[in-house]
This record gives C-alpha cells, structure tokens and sequence, in this order.
C-alpha cells in the first residue's frame, strides 16, 4: 500500500494535477457560496467535462469540487444567514451572530480551519479504514435507521432556545411538512390540500433557503433600529485577528478533531449525510463545552465543529462507496457513476489493480482540504469583507433575486420559488413568535428517514409475536437507544445543574 | 405569554387540519405520521394551558416578559413580503432579468433614506441593472439553467 500511495502522490505532484486540484476546489468555492446550488448539483454539471479528462484528472477534479463546494457553503452560512449548502444549517447558528457582532472574520477563520481539519479527518479515514467501518455501516437495516433519526431529534434540546416545547412543535411541524406528498411505504398521496406539484413532496433546499433567508431579508429592511449597513459602525477592524484565532484553535484542537470524527462516521452511514452530521457535531460541541449557554449567540466553537463534520463526511461517505459500491451521500452517487463511466467497479479491485488512481484520488481530495485555505483566506475574507460594507439597500434585493435563483434553479420551476417564499412567510411568523427555525430544518431532514425506518422495521419485525420489540432487541439498536437517552437527558440534566448552581450562588451572595 | 397562546392555537389549528385531510388506503401510510400529529396536538395544548395558566396567576402581577424582542415595523414588513410576492409572481410573465431589475430598482428606491437626486437613481438603477445581468450570465451560461425569458422572449 505504501508503495502505491508514495506512486499516487508523486502522480498528484504534477503541475496539471495541481491546477485541476486548485481550479476544482476554488469551482466548489464558488458554487457552495450560492444559495440553492448544492455539491450534488456541481458534481453533476461537471459530468460531461470529466468525459474528455482521464479517469484520474476527471475524479480528481470531482473530489476537489464536492470538498470545495461543502466548504464554500458556510460562508453565506456566516454572511446572510442563508447555508450555501444543506450541510451548512448548523454553521450559521453561530456563524451569523459572529457576523452580527462583528466578528465575520473569526467565523470565517475557524470555518476555514475546521473544514482543513475535518476534511484531513475524512480522508486520512477513507485512507486506513475503508475495508472495516464500511463491513459495519451494511448491518444497519430500518430499526438503526429509525433510531439514528430519533437520536438526531434529541438535538431540538439544544436548538430550541428558551422553550423546549416550542423546539419539539417545530421538530413536528418540519416533519409534517416532510410527510406531505407520496408516502414512502403505504404509497397513499398525502396531505397536498388539492396542490398538485406537492403530490411529489416539498422539496428541501427552496424550504431550507426560505426558512432562513426571508425572515433574515424582512427585520433587515422593516428593523426599528435598521441602519445603512448590515454591520454598522460595529465592524471590528483587528489587527492580527488571523494569528490570534489560529493560535487559539490550534491549542485547542480537540472540538475540531471530535467533530471530525462524528463526521466521518456519520458520512459513512449510507443516508446519513452532511446535514445530519453537522448538526450532531454542533450538538456535541455544546453539550461538551463549559459555556453550552453561549452556543446560536456566536460561539466560533459552534462553527469550526459544524465545518469539521461536514467536510469530514466527504472522506467517510466516499468509504462505503469506493468498497462496496454504496454511496454514503447524494453527490458520492455522481462519482459512483463516473467510476462506472470509465469503467472503474467499485470493491477489492479498486484498491489493488486500480489502486495507484484510486490513491491519487483520495489524495487528491486530501490536498482540496488543505487548498480550501488559501482560497478561502483570500477570496472568503474578501468577501466578508464586501458583505459587511455594503448598504442594507442593494444588500437586500441582491439576496432576494440570489434566493429567486437559487430555489428556481434546482428544478427550473417556479413552484420551487413559491414555496420558498411560503417557507420565508412562515419562518416570519415563526420568529414574531420566538420560535427558532432549526427544529424545523431538522424535522424536515429528519422525518423521512424515522418514516421509513420505523415502517420497514415493524414490516421486518410482523413475522414476530410483537413486531415492534425488533425497534428494541437488535445490537445496534441498542447503542443507539443508549445514546439517545444520554443525548436527550444530557442538556436538560445540564440546565437543571446550572439553575441549581445559579440558586446556589445567590444564596451565598445574600448571606 | 400572549404569543404563546398564538402559537399554541396555531399549531391545534395545523393538527385539525392536517388530521382532517387524512384518507389513507394503506394503514401503513399513516402509521408514522398519525402518531406524530398525535404528538404535535398533545405540545399545542400544553403550550396553551401552560400560557393561559400564567396569564391568569400574572394578572393583577407585574406581566413577565420573553427576553429581548427585535422590534419590526409592521407596515413595512408587510410591504417587504408583498413586494417579494409579486417579484416571484412577475418572474414568469415579465422574464427574470425583467422583473429582477424593476424589483430590484424599487425596493432600493423604498429603502433609501434620502432620495438622493438623480445621482441616486442612476447608482441604483446601475447596481440593479449589474446585480441581475451578472446572476443571469452566471446562471445561464456557466450553470447551463434556463431561466424564465417572459417578455424578451
């Protein structure tokens, strides 16, 4: 194996390789700063060029992309409040109160450096523990998929802000939501009020765009205290911003390195995802952290573990992939079928006779997780940069007609663009009554998956005597019902201690 | 505790509504989602005791308050959500450059402070004019998405 890998680095050292690596990550860059344009959607435009390519340059290519494109959508994440990417919904919980109160550039910094790291993560991972973690990520069936999605929704405890029951209504409605249209096992048409177009669902980026975008574009024009600028004269010009918040990270290095880790295991769970793993990464960081109460009001800790998981799960979904020939995430379909194309079968093959490309591929998305640095150090900053200085007046418009956009371009159709606004008006009324839109994205993401994991498992388990006791009996099952009893109970055992500690102290205080 | 008697009746109000729209042939279609509304209803009224409860014990009281509030200016928010509206409905009639440009042009218009003079309206008229063919060039030529032609066809 080492002899192959030092073969594929001294392949990838090439000046072409080089080019295509940077061009490909900075491609990515650009297409994840866009609202609505997803990774999968990059991946598949760039389809055709990698026809003329050779299979190395075109997979190369790919891996750059899809590592560029996760990272690039954290930064709309920060600047507007609007993920790029799905997978970037838990970066802009921090990273846009870090904009607000005028520290972009340190949000922008630790999502650099937790993408660098998480990025590394999944890669080294793909690298070493492909054959094995992929072997156990196949014996999840229905009921751990049922309870995965039942562990992510222990996650609205920690989203949901000051009411807990409010989360869990927006946990609800987000699912509800999601079950509108076919349904994925009975087949009954469900819950479209006569609408035709949502016979085939409601589709997630317009909601996602909507949910976080309008509101965000409403208090900014019609805010009583709205100034000419999103920052006002709040922007905190530091010197040595970039050294200082480096250095930090660098000394504390462990949420990063976690975070990474969750990722690349959560990546290589076929279905799973970034979205999903950035959320849990984030709910780890504040469970884990001294000041959990800092986290949505601009912790950068909240950012670099979001980045770390998500671009982590680009190595971890490629591990399934590249041995088993199953795609962890939505975009590792695309270079399954660009592997095929160039008549390239995913398995031991893979490793051994096609294992100088193969390595030079995965090396080739390692060197996009470092690449995204310098890119994103310069043209991210830069950026920011823009963003904050630009008055409110063209700031507005130009992310209405990018939202607009966005929405439409995923299926050209304007209903997409309706239900983005529709999704924007009820994230309105949502905020007006101090509900926190992340539950919602959350049980949109999350309700399918529990769907269909808990029919498929009672459908498993109806040859038994009680065919629910297959949710409860199975080893796997149980580690992840252990799990999310400890995920559930942890940030409310975690309040209650802080309530008992704050009683405490007033008490020694009035003595 | 008022906006959580709002929200409490609301989200009774989706559970009436979503339940009344039931009609499964498969039972297996409900099975998730009948539970979850199930669910939902449950968290509607407790929400809703729970605020009517305080309501009732704070009267006469000193009314607690929901933490720091943004404040917004009705009048215009309804505007903002009414000129977004007839953006998205202008997009397949008028084209996307078309309406991106007018509505561009005008809510920067509604927004300024001050008219700014004719300087003003060249500025903004240019910065919408700029936005929108830079997007429309991006997307159509470089993204390869077809985006509505309307009027210029």
């Amino acid at each position: 194996m080492l002899e192959q890998l030092a073969g594929a680095l001294v392949q990838l050292l090439s000046p072409d390789l080089l080019l295509i690596v940077f061009l490909g990550t900075l491609g990515g860059f650009a297409l994840g700063a866009m609202p609505g344009l997803t990774a999968t959607m990059g991946l598949a435009l760039l389809v055709p060029l990698t026809f003329t390519m050779s299979p190395v340059s075109g997979l190369v290519m790919l891996g750059a992309l899809y590592m560029g494109a996760i990272y690039g959508g954290a930064f709309p994440a920060i600047l507007i409040n609007t993920p790029g990417t799905p997978s970037s919904v838990a970066t802009s919980f921090d990273g846009y109160p870090m904009m607000k109160s005028g520290r972009a550039e340190q949000a922008i910094i630790g999502a650099t450096f937790g993408s660098l790291v998480g990025g590394v993560i999944g890669v080294v991972a793909l690298l070493v523990l492909s054959p094995p973690l992929a072997a156990l990520a196949l014996q999840f069936g229905p009921p751990e998929y049922f309870w995965i999605a039942v562990f992510g929704l222990t996650i609205i405890a920690s989203l949901a802000g000051d009411s807990l029951v409010k989360g869990l209504i927006g946990g609800g409605i987000g699912m509800l939501i999601a079950a509108i249209g076919v349904a994925p096992i009975g087949g009954d048409v469900r819950f479209t009020f006569g609408i035709t177009p949502l016979q085939g669902g409601v589709p997630f980026i317009p909601m996602l765009i909507g949910l976080f975008t309008i509101p965000e574009v409403v208090y900014m024009v019609a805010r009583k205290r709205g100034g000419q600028r999103l920052m006002g004269s709040e922007i905190r010009q530091e010197s040595g911003v970039l050294s200082r918040t480096v250095i930090s990270l660098v000394r504390h290095p462990a949420n990063a390195v976690k975070s990474g880790v969750i990722g690349t295991v959560i990546g290589i769970i076929p279905g799973a995802g970034g979205n999903i793993a950035s959320l849990v990464a984030y709910n780890e960081a504040k469970r884990s952290s001294k000041n959990p109460e800092d986290f949505g009001k601009g912790e950068a800790k909240g950012v670099v573990a979001s980045e770390s998981a998500n671009n982590a799960v680009v190595g971890g979904g490629l591990v399934p992939l590249l041995t088993l020939g199953v795609p962890g995430a939505p975009p590792d379909a695309i270079i399954y079928g660009v592997l095929l194309i160039h008549g390239l079968r995913p398995g031991a093959d893979l490793f051994t006779s096609q294992a100088e490309l193969t390595y030079t591929f995965i090396l080739g998305i390692g060197l996009a997780a470092i690449a995204m640095v310098p890119i994103g150090l310069i043209a991210g900053r830069r950026l920011q940069g823009l963003v904050v200085r630009l008055p409110v007046r063209y700031l507005a418009p130009g992310i209405i007609v990018t939202t607009i956009l966005g929405s439409y371009a995923i299926r050209n159709s304007i209903v997409d663009v309706m239900l983005m606004l529709s999704a924007g008006v009820l994230g309105v009324g949502m905020r007006l009554l101090n509900f926190s839109p992340a539950p919602v994205v959350l049980g949109l993401i999350l309700g399918p998956i529990a769907e269909r994991g808990l029919v498929q498992g009672l459908l498993m388990g109806s040859g038994l005597e009680t065919s629910w006791l297959i949710l409860f009996t199975r080893p796997f099952s149980i580690v992840l019902i252990v799990l999310t009893l400890l995920s559930a109970t942890a940030p409310l055992l975690a309040r209650r201690r802080k309530e008992r500690r704050t009683i405490a102290v007033r008490e020694e205080v009035e003595r | 505790m008022k906006k959580d008697i709002v929200a409490g009746t609301l989200t009774l109000l989706i559970v009436v509504l979503f339940w009344s729209r039931r009609d499964y042939s498969s039972p297996l279609s409900g099975m998730f989602v009948d539970p979850l509304l199930v669910a939902l209803a449950v968290l509607g009224l407790f929400l809703l005791s729970r605020a009517l409860y305080v309501l009732r014990s704070e009267r006469g009281g000193t009314a607690r308050g929901q933490g720091a509030e943004e404040a917004l200016r009705p009048m215009r928010a309804g505007l903002v959500i009414a000129i977004m509206v007839a953006w998205v409905l202008a997009v397949e009639p008028l084209g996307f450059a078309l309406s991106g440009v007018l509505f561009f042009f005008g809510l920067t218009r509604l927004m300024r402070n001050e008219s700014g003079g004719w300087r003003g309206v060249v500025v903004d008229s240019g910065a919408a004019l700029g936005t929108v063919l830079v997007l429309y060039v991006v997307f159509t030529e470089f993204l390869e998405v077809r985006l509505p032609g309307g009027l210029l066809g």
